[in-house]
């Protein structure tokens, strides 16, 4: 595969991409830029315009408004065959007549190469996805994991500029999703060029991509690496839909130093003014968030303990679920109803059953401070926008 | 489980018993009426008399040119227009479904008197016009045009549900766009990405299609052509017995026919496979 490593990445831009179906708005404005050599992957809810931006790099659907440059070049009016994008597709799209080396050696024969030349290459292309000895296989003799294999080097042969995958993994088990997960990832870095990834599933994103850009209602909400949207999420669409995140409203009241101290409850909070998206006058209204996992508990017998400098907020353990690795505790506190802390099982303390009366306390440096004019609820699983995997098969 | 199996097998004999002595005892009687002439024993002058007798080949070869541009005529309609409906135009798809199938409804009686009618049009005066001369043209005796186009109507629902159930079997939309991202121009996907995996549709098209054009009767009888279904009448007419032998012998045609057909998809799909 040097031949292929060989291959100039090519930068990916959307331009201000607007389309509407009928009522539907399904891209909003969609700005962003992919840099060579990186897998991007492009996070959503179901019906967040995902496909659509994907399917306009790859030519299938064409934008109201707004350009796509592949490269630095306009390609908006280029047809879908002349455009170098390989794609991958969510349902299983193999040739059902072709056998897989002949599905994979397809481009090459719309590009009128020779049959020897063209079955070594697809010979080649299916040794790189690991399935060298299932050539002569036809598709229906193939699992569904081993046909979009066959559909990524179906879609490497002609040296794309970029390759699209939409939901490559949707139909497979969460064990083979996990595996194929790392294998595209290895893939991708043996070859060396741009992916763009759609996905609706957090982890996968997490685990793959280089950047993530968080959709929502058609437009870009975020874009970063994935530690960088998990530990500062901007909005609250952002902190809830990559894992989960417990909001606080909170009222600034002072500054001390690089930090704002915010009145929630009775109690006060320190939040690191960088770490804040959200302007940050006295008497202003902020959401104060933090991860589950960033928090201790400690009984409330305990309290002194507590070193001096954290923030703290007292409650009652409301329920707890054991899930081997953590303990998950659901906390009713006076500033937040459901407050979720994840401790990890290292020493159990049997203290700490629901109805005690406890004492959260995290680092002030994990909190993130958001904007207060948006929902609390925006991107958690059954506010409006979010659907079930089954809606995003059916588009 | 256990007490009901026996009685559907019971019912499974009966119905193949009643079907077979419904469709068997007529050609068996037949057959037995052809080739036995009384006080002679068994003999097959009857079906020497059809091969040797006037009109037999001619009929025979022009509904067999009937069907085979009837054929290539609707598919070549029909196949790219379903497709793009498909791609583009899925929610007209009952639309085109009932304009499809409206041949059905309308009597071939009242199809062929509205031919003739729209035939006669040309009056005297228009005579030198490429109208008149387009009409005279269609109705040439010895390749009738204007058989082709009311055969490509009537065959429309056969060849509409064919490939309709062709269509359905196949996610076309993903495999064309598949196609196009190899670099395949629209066209190209329609030829090596859709039409191979509609083999079935389209052979099953083109033998009802067959088998429509090779026992039509009504219009090309009453437009005043002589193809096969045609002659069988003109023949039978004159001798009993010529006659039931032409109807045994265009059964067996048409099951040649029908069975070299399927012979040839088969073998070509062995060949795309090899
Ligand atoms: N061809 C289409 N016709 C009508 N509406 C469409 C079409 N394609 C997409 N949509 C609508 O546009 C929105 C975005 O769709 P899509 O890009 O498929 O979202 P995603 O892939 O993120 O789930 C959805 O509301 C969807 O119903
Ligand atoms: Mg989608």
């Amino acid at each position: 595969m040097n031949d292929m490593t060989l291959e100039k990445a090519a930068t990916v831009e959307f331009r201000g991409l607007r389309r509407e179906f009928g009522p539907t708005v399904a891209l909003d404005g969609l700005d962003l830029d992919v840099r060579p050599g990186e897998l991007v992957a492009l996070l959503g809810p179901s019906g967040c315009g995902k496909t659509t931006a994907l399917r306009m790099l790859a030519g299938f659907e064409h934008p109201d408004s707004g350009e796509v440059l592949v490269d630095g070049q306009d390609v908006t009016e280029v047809p879908a065959h002349r455009r170098d994008a390989g794609m991958v597709f969510q349902s299983y799209s193999l040739f059902p007549h072709l056998s897989a080396v002949d599905n994979v050696a397809f481009g090459l024969r719309m590009r009128k190469v020779r049959t020897a030349e063209r079955r070594a290459r697809a010979a080649e292309l299916l040794d790189l996805v690991g399935l060298g000895d299932k050539g002569e296989r036809f598709p229906h003799q193939l699992s569904g994991g081993q046909q979009q294999r066959v559909a990524v080097a179906r879609a490497l042969i002609n040296h794309p500029k970029v390759l699209l995958l939409d939901e490559p993994l949707g139909a497979l088990d969460l064990k083979l999703r996990r595996q194929m997960q790392l294998e595209l990832k290895r893939i991708q870095t043996e070859v060396g060029i741009t992916f763009v990834h759609v996905t609706h599933d957090q982890e996968e994103a997490m685990t793959m991509a280089d950047t993530v850009a968080v959709m929502n209602g058609g437009r870009v909400e975020q874009l970063g690496s994935p530690s960088d949207l998990y530990e500062n999420p901007r909005t609250t669409f952002v902190a809830n839909f990559l894992g989960t995140s417990n909001l606080i409203e909170a009222e600034v009241d002072t500054r001390s130093g690089d930090g704002i101290v915010l009145k929630a409850g009775g109690g006060k909070l320190l939040l690191p003014e960088a770490r804040c998206s959200a302007p940050t006058t006295t008497g202003g209204k902020v959401l104060v968030g933090v991860r589950p996992e960033k928090i201790s508990l400690t009984h409330a017998d305990a309290a002194g303990d507590i070193p001096a400098g954290r923030n703290r907020i007292t409650g009652k353990i409301a329920a707890t679920s054991f899930i081997g690795v953590s303990t998950q505790y659901v906390v009713d506190s006076a500033v937040c109803p459901e407050f979720e802390v994840y401790v990890q099982n290292i020493d159990r303390d049997a203290k700490l059953a629901p109805g005690a009366e406890v004492v959260l306390h995290w680092n002030p440096a994990h909190t993130f401070g958001l904007h207060a004019d948006q929902s609390l609820l925006a991107g958690t699983t059954g506010s409006a926008g979010v659907g079930t995997v089954d809606d995003e098969a059916a588009v | 489980m256990a007490r009901l199996n026996p009685r559907p097998n019971l019912w499974r004999w009966a119905v193949l018993a009643f079907a077979a002595v419904y469709f068997l005892v007529p050609l068996a009687a037949s057959v037995i009426f052809t080739v036995d002439v009384p006080g002679q024993g068994v003999t097959f002058d009857a079906y020497g008399q059809i091969l040797g007798a006037d009109g037999f080949l001619t009929g025979l070869i022009l509904s067999l040119e009937l069907a085979a541009a009837t054929i290539a005529v609707v598919l070549l309609l029909m196949v790219p227009a379903m497709v793009a409906l498909r791609l583009g135009a899925p929610r007209l798809g009952p639309v085109i479904e009932v304009i499809c199938s409206l041949p059905l409804v309308v009597p071939p009686i009242a199809f062929v008197a509205g031919i003739s009618t729209v035939l006669k049009w040309g009056p005297e005066y228009l005579s030198r016009t490429p109208l008149f001369q387009t009409f005279v043209a269609i109705q040439n005796p010895d390749f009738p045009v204007v058989l082709v186009l009311a055969y490509v109507v009537m065959a429309l629902p056969f060849v509409h549900r064919s490939l309709d159930a062709g269509l359905r079997a196949m996610d076309v939309r993903t495999l064309v766009e598949a196609a196009r991202s190899c670099g395949a121009s629209p066209v190209q996907a329609l030829v090596t990405a859709v039409l191979p995996n509609l083999r079935g549709a389209l052979l099953n098209a083109s033998f009802l299609t067959l088998a429509l054009v090779l026992g039509e009767f009504t219009v090309s009888h009453l437009l005043g052509f002589q193809p096969f279904a045609v002659w069988i009448y003109s023949v039978g007419g004159s001798q009993a017995q010529l006659s039931v032998a032409v109807s045994v012998l265009s059964l067996l045609v048409t099951w040649a026919l029908l069975l070299a057909l399927a012979g040839l998809g088969g073998r070509t799909r062995t060949a795309a496979k090899g």
